[in-house]
Order: structure tokens, then C-alpha cells, then sequence
């Protein structure tokens, strides 16, 4: 079936063991977390009443969320010190594992890696002291060199007797503004230099005007120019000297500092990575107790767990004093979640079946079937040996960089080389090896029936999937009666028969067309009186919103069920047409190559050639392929109404993002 | 650059036009006999009907009503900004920043007076198109120091880096000054950079606007606020069509209220802002309003340029919440219909004989 079973199940365990039983969930992984308090709050999470339960059963009248965000505050901190300490270079180890001793101390762990953290403060403080000191020595660096032509000491400039000296800048626009009103203000404006949108200038104003200057400088949105600091003694060139051998002597000091901060880390790197890991650890840890309820005493843990992984599950209680493994109280009408389980080779198909919908847990897994049909459909149309490598090379490297399409490229490479052989086409030459079957245009006739043939056992298979589907979903008015259940393949069949016999294709059948078209209107007639049909056998009321509205609703739904019939079997016409074009595309190319003379321009022509058919007809190809699997088959037996089972490391992922 | 074609845009605009209040509207909205009923009309009857019912018109202020009102105004903004782009969209970013700046002065005031802004920055701010304002950090703003917080890492930064607090008047009227400058250079800017062949008669409208505000700006600055040249210099719009810089001095320099009507005169076009037998205080706005939108009303009907058309068309749309705004709190003051009309920027029954006039 390809979807495996999952069970609600519930834990109860000692408040003591809550991190070495989360780190062995963590491991565990396979099981997707439901929060508890809902859970006991939904009466589904029971705890046996019995006298060993008491402790547990009173608890549950004081339950309190497991999340303790200030705990989480904690270890951010300290992963962010770390970090720091290690300039972001440290790594998650996802493989490094602890002991449940190691685990289970987690106030000892923040003690250890606070006072790791402060056996670097010092360093890191002085650095970070200096960095300061640089950033405020390049700032006065950058004011002075606008001042550098002028040769008075600052403090000078300060402390004139009769004016104010104001150092600053106002923005290009009303730079012309202030050229405007030179001559009606009572200063000495100097232009010292251009920063950008900025304009520089030293003003003069006598003290007596200073308000109506500083009125006016306002107006102009006048800003001071910083880092000009008063402690600075000197002219301005003597001090951007003093300041260039102060950052010298800064930067000398870091590299002294960093050069012993880089030792100090390097000879405890180890502890580091340790400590640093289990903070990691303990992240992860505290999104599982998000979902995990806590009493005085004990933890109440709820989650989905694969029937087939349930002794996992009941070994982890096992090796817990007290812990208890009960099961949950779940009603007929909660839908667990989906978790496939497919092999390596089909795995990477489930993406494109979730990309339609997850499928419910009473729903066969469309996976097998979208992964042969989607890959036949793919590599029908694009066979070709040398583009079909291409792909699996692409494909390859998708995967190393983790894109999850990698894997289903590389399927798809596989089938368009697998097909490229049967064609006998490599890089659209057809003359290096020879065809196993056919070259597509030596029998058109042959390929596109090929492709009708091959899409009419699709959609039969399509029928069985969408039976068995509603048969099992208990759905037995459409699963026996429906277009898409037994009456509807019936139908389909007849069709099939009436339409070769009557041709005259397959003459075998000619002695079933009659009875063939008995057999059609009654089974038409099956499909448009379906509900009534079934209320009759269940001896139910006929129709359930009144028979004229049902008829006029369902007489055009069998008229548009022959119609889909046709046009769902001529639809696959659409991959033998692919074919052809690709080919056609191929020679085209080897024309234009041989019309340029060949040689250099003729490789060219062919290499461009390739280029446009491998991306344009690869990708029409992928959706063409897609396509049919979603219209042509989904729709007649997929609803994907299920929801997906999420891992715990998934919902860690999630989390964090 | 290559003309854009508005085939598109015109056709909206055109559509949109049609749904603007009418001469209809607005003798229902004149003779309407109370607020509450001006409220059903615009409510039933205009395009206004999503913004009314957000305003409490009986008790709110004429500020309020006419904010309110003209968060109409920037959804109309976003609406036809996906149909124009490249150097024209970023005009339009621009020229829709007036809004921003209008609910910045306004909150400044807020913060002078003590009062708690964010009751009103909310509503201002649900239709904020393309706003320059950290909108989501609106929340933290207290008091000034907070503001400027905020207002750090944007654009406005340098137009507030030098004011320290906001303890008196004088520097509250210096800040709006600084805004309002800070908007039209920005503006002027984006103005050079239309194609001038394509935009000339919007570009001339704009230079006209801008000669009008110093206009105003230097009566005002010499009759109210006793201003220094310096000062009226400082504040004053640069690209104007007719009062350029030179001129700019030199109507500066006029010493009295009355030196300056004498130099007023070399600019007859703009003699309309201040009659010789008129109060020229009570209706000064009005007219240069009134001058504005009969230039954009015919730029509206007359230009084949669909960009042109849709800044007519707000500036329209502008002009139409004004009177609205002016109708409500004529309504307040139980003025007659003649009386009321006074005050409106559009004509009605299309008589436009005030209007050319410029009164």
C-alpha cells in the first residue's frame, strides 16, 4: 500500500526523566508530536484509573505547558556567545550523541558553558573595546581631513573671543540655498569639502549674531560634523598624525589580542564543540517539551507513531522507571496523518504527489503508479541517450546540493536514456547506434498507437486504483455504481470493444458490438440512476434533494462521462506527438547544421540546437508528463485529502524557521 | 527613453473619472440639511463609501474628517501605479510620499501636544502606499526621542538630525518647513528627470505650483511669522517656473508687507493670489487651489498622456476631499448654500467664470 499504519499513543513518565526521554525521542525521530494538553484536554489522553496511576492522575489537574521560554533564552545566549568566541564558525554535529547522564544535567551544562564563556570575556571586552575605539578614531579621522588645510589648533578655534566657529554640513540642495543668503549672513562661510550628498563648511559668525546663525544654520537643517572631539590638542594635520599612530597602535593591540584568543580557542576547541552541541541539543529538546505537558511530578507526552515502529516507542518507556505507555482513546472520525513508505527508488515521487495533495490514510499511495507511468510518459517523448546522461548528471548534482527535484531528474534521465536506446537516437544523431525498437519517424503510424494503447492500460489502472479508493473509503454507491467505480471501467470496456469491433480493427470483436451496445446504455444507466439504485438496495429514501434536480444534474454528468472517456484516451496521443517533435526538432537542427557548411558553424548550430531542445522541450515534457498524471489520472482517483506525517526533526526545522 | 503607452491607462482613468463626485453631487451634498446626511449620501451614493464609514463625522474634527477622507485618495495611488513603470512609477512614489508627510507633520504636532498618536496613525496608516515610514515600528514612537528612533536608517533621518527637542513652537514650524521642503526637492528632482517632451504641460503645472507656494510662503512669512530673508531664502521651493532664484531674492529682500505687493506685480500671472479689493488672507488657499485645479482639469481632458492624465486625476480626487471637508464644517457652521459655495474649489453648475479669474 505503500502508506504506513500510524497509532495514536501516550506517555506518562517521572518529571526527572523528561530530557533523556526527549533525547531518546529526538533519536528516535520517526513519530510526529500532538500536543498533550489538547490531547488530556479532548479526553482522548486517559490515564488508567488504578492505584500505582494516582500520582499521574492527580497531576493532570494541574498540567502547565512544557515550554519555558526564558530556558530558551538561555541557551540562545550562550549558543550566540560561543559563536562569538568562534568568530560563527562552530557547527552543528548532527551524528554526535550523549550519554542520558550528560543530558539529564542541564543546569550543570549552562554553569560549564557560562564559565567557559567567561574564561574568553576578558579578550573578547578588550577587542571589542578597541573595535569601539577604531570606529570613533576613523569618524575623527574623516572630519579632520576636511580640515587638514587649516592650520590653527583646534582649541583655538574653540575658544575664540569674538566668534563662534560652527563645523558641519547641510545637504546639496540647500547648499544653494545658503549661497543664496551669503551676503545677508553676519558670518564667514567656508566650503571645506563634499561627502557625498553633503556639502562642508566652517562658519564664522560673531558671537553677538550667534542666535540669529544658529536660526538660519537650522533652517538649512545645519549638522555638525562629529568626531571632532575637544580633547583633541593640536592643529588638524597634527592631530589626523596623532590619531593614525593611535590606530596603530589600536591594531597592533588586536592582533596581539586575537593571536592569544586564537590559542586560547584552538586548545579548547574540543570542550567547545561539546558544549556547544548540546546547547544545540538542548534547542531541539525544548521544541519537543513545547508539546509535551507538565504536573508537578510527571510528563505527559501524545504522538502518531507508525504501528510497525510501536516497540521502539515501548522500548524507550521500558528503560524509564514508571513510564507508561498508554494507548489514546481515539474516535472513528480523527484522521491520522500520512506517512508513505516508499523504497529509495520511488521516494523522490512522493514530492510530485504532494505537490496534488498528501494522500488520506485510507487512500492507496499514488506513488508506484505516478512514478512507472510518469517516468514511461518522460521518457517516450524525450528519448535520447546523450541529453537523457545530461539529465542524470544534472540531476546527480541537484541532489548532492539537497534540491529535492535531483532525485526525480535523475529517474527521468534514467528514462529518457533507457528510451534514447530504444530509439537509437543519442544527441538527436541517429546513425551512431541502432534502434532496439524504432526510430520514431519510420513508423508515425505505429508510435502514436503505441502511446493510445499504452494510455488506455493507464487508464484502467486508473479505474482499479479508484475502486479499490472508494471501496475502501466505504463509498459504495460511487466505488460499484459511479463513473469511476465498477460500472464506470465496465463502460469504459464495452467502449473499447464496441469501438474496435465496429472499426473493424481487432475482427474478433465484431460479434460483440450489438450486445456491446445493450450492455453500454445499461450501464449508462447504472451511472445516471446510481443514488436511487443503492437507497433502493439499502431501502433508504430514493433521492435525497428531490428527483428532478438529481436527473437534470446527473444526465449531463454521463453525457460528460463519454465525453472524458474520448478525451481522456485521445489525451495520450499528446506523448507520441512529443516524440515526434523531439525528433522533428533534432532534424531540423541536423538541416540548419548541414546548410551552414558544417565544420566549425555546423557544431555550433548543433550544440545551440541541443541546448534549446534539452531546456524548452525538457521542461514541456516534465509538465506535459505532470499533466497527465494529474488531469488525465488523479482526477479519477486521488482525492489527497490527507494530511502529512511531519518527523520530529521536520517539525525542529519548522520551528526554527 | 521610449514613450510608454497608456491606452490602458486612459481608459481607466476615464472610467474612474466617471465615478468622481458631479455637479449632481454636489448640490445634493450643498443642500444636504445636516452632517449626518452629507455622511448617507457619500456613503450611498460615491466612491467614497469604504473610507465614510471608518470616520465618525458628527464629532470628528475638520483635520480628521478631511485625513479620513483622503485615505481615499493613496488606494487610487496603488491602483494605477501597476500601470505605469520605469521612470514614471518612481515619480509616482515620490509625489504619493506627499501623504506621508502630511501624516508626519501631524504627528509631530501630536507629540508636541502630549496626545497619544496611535489611535490615529492606525487608520492613517492602513492604506499607506509605498510609505518611507517604518509603519511597523509605529508602535514605539512616545515622544520625540523615540521618534527619531525610529525615524533612523530613512530617508527623513537628515531632515530631523538636527533638532534636538520640540520645545517650543518656533521649532515645530521649523520642522513642518523642513518636511515641507524636503518633499517638494525630492519631488523637483523626479520632475528633471521626465522626459520633457512628453510631459511638458505637467511639468509646467508643477513649476507653477511651486512659484505659487513661494508666493505664499513669502507673504506669509512677512505678514504672520516676521521672517528674516535668510529664513524666507532657507524654506523657500527651488524650480519654479517664473520665481527662480534670482527672484527668490529678490522678493526677499523687500522690507515691508507692502514693498512686496510692489514686487508682486512684475509676475501678472500670479497677480490673482492677492487682489487689490479683496481680503487677500481669507481666500488666498482658495485661489491658488482653485488655479491649480483648473490647470489640472484641463490637462485631464486635454492630454493624450495617460501619466499626465492620472496625476490630474489625483490632484483631482485631492481637490474633491477638500470641498467635501469644507461642505461638512460649513454644515458645523450652519452657512447658507451661496455661503457655502464660497468656499468650494470646484465649480458647480459649470460656471467657470470665478474660476478663470482665479477667485
Amino acid at each position: 500500500m505503500a502508506i504506513d499504519k500510524v497509532v495514536m499513543m501516550n506517555i506518562v513518565g517521572r518529571i526527572e526523566d523528561v530530557n533523556s526521554f526527549a533525547n531518546q525521542i529526538y533519536q528516535f525521530n520517526d513519530l510526529q508530536m500532538v500536543n498533550a494538553i489538547d490531547e488530556i484536554e479532548a479526553g482522548r489522553f486517559i490515564v488508567p484509573i488504578h492505584e500505582d496511576n494516582i500520582e499521574e492522575l492527580i497531576g493532570i489537574s494541574s498540567l502547565s505547558p512544557g515550554f519555558d521560554h526564558d530556558l530558551q533564552k538561555d541557551v540562545d545566549d550562550l549558543k550566540e556567545r560561543f559563536q562569538r568566541i568562534y568568530d560563527d564558525t562552530l557547527a552543528q554535529n548532527q551524528e554526535m550523541t550523549y550519554q542520558n547522564e550528560e543530558i539529564e544535567k542541564y543546569w550543570d551544562l549552562i554553569s560549564r558553558a557560562k564559565a567557559f564563556y567567561e574564561e574568553f570575556a576578558e579578550e573578547l571586552f578588550h577587542i571589542e573595546e578597541i573595535n569601539e575605539k577604531q570606529k570613533r578614531i576613523e569618524t575623527s579621522l574623516h572630519s579632520f581631513s576636511y580640515l587638514k588645510e587649516i592650520d590653527v589648533k583646534m582649541a583655538d578655534l574653540k575658544n575664540l573671543q569674538y566668534f563662534n566657529c560652527k563645523i558641519g554640513s547641510v545637504t546639496k540642495d540647500n547648499a544653494q540655498r545658503l549661497k543664496s543668503i551669503y551676503a545677508g549672513v553676519t558670518s564667514l562661510v567656508f566650503h571645506v569639502g563634499t561627502d557625498g550628498d553633503e556639502e562642508i563648511y566652517v562658519i564664522l559668525s560673531p558671537l553677538g549674531l550667534s542666535i540669529e546663525t544658529d536660526r538660519i544654520l537650522n533652517a538649512l537643517n545645519f549638522k555638525p560634523l562629529t568626531g571632532l572631539d575637544v580633547s583633541y590638542e593640536g592643529t588638524p594635520s597634527e592631530i589626523i598624525e596623532a590619531l593614525s599612530l593611535e590606530n596603530k597602535q589600536l591594531i597592533a593591540d588586536k592582533t596581539s589580542l586575537e593571536k592569544q584568543l586564537a590559542e586560547k580557542r584552538q586548545a579548547k576547541k574540543h570542550e567547545a564543540v561539546k558544549i556547544y552541541n548540546l546547547l544545540c541539543l538542548h534547542s531541539k529538546l525544548n521544541v519537543i517539551k513545547r508539546n509535551i505537558a507538565f504536573s508537578d511530578d510527571n510528563f505527559y507526552f501524545s504522538a502518531w507513531v507508525a504501528e510497525n515502529s510501536l516497540h521502539v516507542l515501548k522500548e524507550i518507556a521500558d528503560a524509564h522507571q514508571d513510564m507508561r505507555l498508554i494507548e489514546s482513546m481515539m474516535g472513528e472520525d480523527r484522521q491520522p496523518p500520512t506517512k508513505f513508505k516508499n523504497n529509495w527508488i520511488l521516494r523522490p515521487f512522493e514530492y510530485l504527489v504532494s505537490m496534488y495533495g498528501t494522500p488520506s490514510h485510507n487512500e492507496l499511495d499514488p506513488t508506484p503508479f505516478l512514478a512507472i507511468t510518469y517516468l514511461f510518459c518522460f521518457g517516450y517523448m524525450f528519448g535520447d541517450v546523450g541529453q537523457g546522461a545530461l539529465l542524470i548528471l544534472i540531476g546527480f548534482l541537484l541532489t548532492k546540493k539537497e534540491i529535492a527535484l535531483g532525485s526525480i531528474l535523475t529517474r527521468m534521465g534514467i528514462a529518457s536514456t533507457i528510451f534514447g536506446f530504444l530509439y537509437g537516437s543519442v544527441f538527436g544523431i541517429e546513425s551512431l547506434i541502432p534502434a532496439i525498437w524504432m526510430k520514431p519517424f519510420d513508423d508515425i503510424n505505429r508510435l502514436l498507437l503505441t502511446a493510445i494503447v499504452t494510455g488506455v492500460a493507464m487508464l484502467l489502472a486508473a479505474y482499479a486504483y479508484s475502486i479499490i479508493n472508494k471501496l475502501k473509503a466505504k463509498d459504495w454507491t460511487e466505488g460499484l455504481f459511479g463513473k469511476n467505480g465498477v460500472a464506470g471501467l465496465l463502460l469504459y470496456l464495452t467502449l473499447l470493444i464496441l469501438l474496435l469491433g465496429s472499426t473493424g480493427l481487432v475482427q474478433v470483436l465484431e460479434p460483440f458490438v450489438l450486445p456491446g451496445k445493450i450492455i453500454a446504455i445499461f450501464l449508462a444507466l447504472v451511472i445516471l440512476v446510481r443514488e436511487p439504485l443503492y437507497n433502493a438496495i439499502q431501502k433508504r429514501k430514493l433521492y435525497e434533494e428531490g428527483a428532478g434536480d438529481y436527473y437534470v444534474e446527473n444526465v449531463f454528468e454521463v453525457l460528460e462521462t463519454f465525453l472524458s472517456m474520448f478525451s481522456n484516451t485521445v489525451s495520450f496521443i499528446r506523448i507520441g506527438a512529443f516524440a515526434l517533435t523531439h525528433a522533428g526538432l533534432f532534424m531540423a537542427f541536423e538541416t540548419l547544421a548541414h546548410m551552414v557548411g558544417g565544420g566549425v558553424g555546423g557544431t555550433v548550430v548543433f550544440i545551440l540546437g541541443n541546448i534549446l531542445i534539452f531546456v524548452l522541450e525538457g521542461l514541456i515534457n516534465f509538465i506535459q508528463s505532470l499533466r497527465l498524471q494529474f488531469y488525465e489520472l488523479f482526477s479519477k482517483y486521488y482525492t489527497g485529502n490527507g494530511y502529512e506525517f511531519v518527523t520530529i526533526d521536520n517539525e525542529i526545522k519548522n520551528t526554527d524557521q | 527613453m521610449v514613450a510608454q503607452n497608456h491606452d490602458c491607462l486612459n481608459a481607466k482613468l476615464m472610467a474612474a473619472n466617471a465615478k468622481r463626485l458631479n455637479s449632481k453631487d454636489y448640490q445634493h451634498l450643498i443642500k444636504a440639511k445636516t452632517i449626518d446626511e452629507i455622511w448617507t449620501y457619500l456613503r450611498d451614493n460615491t466612491v467614497y463609501h469604504n473610507v465614510v464609514q471608518t470616520i465618525d463625522g458628527q464629532s470628528s474634527r475638520r483635520i480628521a474628517i478631511e485625513r479620513g477622507l483622503r485615505c481615499f485618495v493613496p488606494n487610487e495611488i496603488k491602483r494605477f501605479s501597476y500601470y505605469v513603470r520605469g521612470q514614471e512609477r518612481v515619480f509616482l512614489r515620490i509625489y504619493g510620499l506627499k501623504e506621508d508627510l502630511i501624516n508626519l507633520k501631524f504627528l509631530i504636532r501630536m507629540l508636541t501636544q502630549g496626545v497619544e498618536p496611535q489611535n490615529q496613525l492606525t487608520q492613517w496608516y492602513q492604506n499607506a502606499h509605498n510609505s518611507i515610514l517604518p509603519v511597523q515600528k509605529w508602535s514605539e514612537i512616545q515622544d520625540w526621542d523615540s521618534f527619531k528612533r525610529v525615524i533612523s536608517q530613512t530617508e527623513l533621518e537628515r531632515v530631523f538630525s538636527s533638532y534636538h527637542d520640540l520645545d517650543d513652537e518656533e521649532s515645530v514650524f521649523s520642522i513642518e518647513k523642513a518636511i515641507e521642503r524636503f518633499y517638494y526637492d525630492r519631488l523637483m528632482g523626479e520632475i528633471k528627470k521626465l522626459p520633457k517632451r512628453e510631459h511638458l504641460q505637467l511639468i509646467e503645472i508643477f513649476k507653477k505650483e511651486y512659484d505659487l507656494l513661494n508666493l505664499i510662503w513669502f507673504y506669509r512669512g512677512k505678514r504672520f511669522y516676521h521672517l528674516t530673508r535668510e529664513e524666507l531664502i532657507a524654506y523657500s521651493f527651488k524650480g519654479g517656473a517664473k520665481v527662480k532664484i534670482p527672484d527668490i531674492e529678490k522678493l526677499s529682500d523687500a522690507r515691508t508687507l507692502d514693498e512686496f505687493l510692489d514686487e508682486v506685480q512684475n509676475y501678472p500671472d500670479y497677480n490673482f493670489l492677492f487682489p487689490k479689493d479683496e481680503a487677500i488672507d481669507l481666500h488666498m488657499e482658495k485661489r491658488y487651489e482653485r488655479y491649480l485645479h483648473r490647470h489640472f482639469e484641463r490637462l485631464f481632458y486635454r492630454s493624450q498622456n495617460g501619466f499626465d492624465k492620472l496625476i490630474a486625476y489625483i490632484e483631482m480626487l485631492y481637490i474633491d476631499v477638500k470641498d467635501i471637508t469644507s461642505m461638512i464644517e460649513c454644515k458645523r457652521y450652519q452657512l447658507t448654500e451661496e455661503e457655502t459655495r464660497k468656499y468650494l474649489i470646484r465649480s458647480i453648475n459649470g460656471n467657470r467664470k470665478g474660476i478663470e479669474n482665479g477667485n
